[in-house]
């Protein structure tokens, strides 16, 4: 597949992506005038190369535009209403939890990103399965649930396919 | 590489070799996100000495195991839990996002702009011409590529000559609130006070640190 369609990886803590923000000064009416500027130049160079990795580039600063907005929404959890929380329980106002990623995959899914991934680590458990286990479940088992039934109640869980895996597990014995 | 290139074209690099390692800039906050994060911080410089120690190749850079400088990882360092045959090659808006806001290439485009005013000439055409000499391993821009830049030199020069006082100064002297947080501001002054020395005579200086 074309470079174009590559993963975003959002970093679980703090920002989710870094250098977001442009440097006091800098507007978004200037910044606009250089990323065209840069588009420019670009658009010369592909017309010269014929290299998809320049048109990939052009679109990357495109989106990278796009994001410095369209980012801080998207993690802004503040306007969801209460029902929200009670469905996804309340992990889902602290930023990094698994419960918050899914609610942010609702929310990705539902302004047209067309792949998502969340993961969750820490399944491999050498003692105290009943324990750890019950920790690890209550921590995904209810916003997981919340997900599906958050993406049906909006009609978008029609056209969304979900899979879900593992690469690791253990038996009830150990 | 990317940012060593920025570096020597803005005639920031610190070319001294060998000797201890070097902290670069990183977004503030990244290491006490992570368990046992707190370490001593970044060293801010307050001479032209010492920013040419900051400024030394990304070779240098201090590096931690469990978190890679942000500035390389978007541009897919590998992690050297081990060997590396072929680097991973991705192009994604991330890396778009650090060109325009890490500080490193803020303060690099600083630099190189104030080169660009001091040593590339007087008409716009000079300017172009010297930039992309620089930037471009000698060549000089085709006529076909000229008008392109002519209008991206002067946006900028215009940005900087007669754009909005308040935001000029803020943009070009680098007075980084986020920086003020117990990040290093001096190198930006310092580099800020060249800039506008030279770009915008008889402007404000003082405010330096």
């Amino acid at each position: 597949m074309p470079t174009r369609h590559q993963g975003v990886r959002f970093r679980g803590v703090g920002d989710p992506v870094l250098y977001l923000s442009n440097s006091p000064g800098m507007s978004q009416d200037t910044r606009r005038h250089i990323l065209d500027d840069i588009a420019r130049l670009n658009e010369l160079k592909q017309s010269e190369f014929g290299d998809p990795e320049i048109t990939t580039r052009i679109a990357q600063y495109e989106l990278a535009f796009r994001m410095q907005t369209s980012v801080p929404e998207l993690t802004d959890t503040s306007r969801e209403p209460e029902h929200i929380f009670c469905l996804y329980g309340e992990d889902a106002r602290q930023r990094g939890t698994y419960a918050s990623h899914c609610l942010m995959a609702r929310k990705l899914v539902e302004r047209g990103v067309r792949f998502v991934q969340l993961f969750h680590r820490g399944w491999d458990q050498h003692k105290d399965l009943p324990g750890d286990l019950r920790v690890q479940c209550q921590s995904t088992d209810q916003a997981t649930a919340a997900l599906i039934l958050d993406l049906e109640q909006r009609g978008l869980l029609d056209e969304t396919l979900i899979v879900w895996g593992g690469e690791f597990g253990r038996t009830t014995y150990c | 590489m990317i940012r060593d290139q920025a570096l020597a074209l803005s005639g920031l690099l610190g070319e001294s070799i060998g000797g201890p390692s070097v902290k670069p800039y990183q977004p503030a906050g990244l290491w006490e996100e992570i368990a046992g994060g707190a370490m001593s911080a970044y060293k801010g410089a307050t001479s032209r000495t010492e920013v040419l120690i900051l400024c030394r190749r990304s070779l240098y850079t201090f590096w931690r195991r469990t978190i890679h400088p942000p500035g390389m990882e978007v541009f897919d360092v590998p992690s050297r839990e081990t060997c590396t045959v072929r680097r991973e090659r991705t192009n994604t808006p991330l890396q778009a996002l650090a060109l325009m806001n890490d500080l490193t290439y803020v303060e690099a485009a600083r630099a190189l702009g104030r080169r660009l005013i001091r040593e590339g000439g007087s008409t716009d055409d000079d300017r172009v011409a010297f930039g992309f000499r620089l930037s471009a391993f000698g060549w000089l821009p085709r006529d076909d590529r000229l008008p392109a830049c002519r209008e991206a030199e002067h946006g900028g020069l215009a940005f900087v000559r007669i754009g909005d006082g308040e935001l000029r100064s803020a943009y070009l002297r680098g007075n980084d609130l986020e920086l003020e947080k117990g990040r290093p501001t001096s190198v930006q002054a310092i580099v800020g006070k060249w800039v506008l020395a030279d770009a915008a005579p008889g402007s404000e200086v003082s405010g330096c640190r």
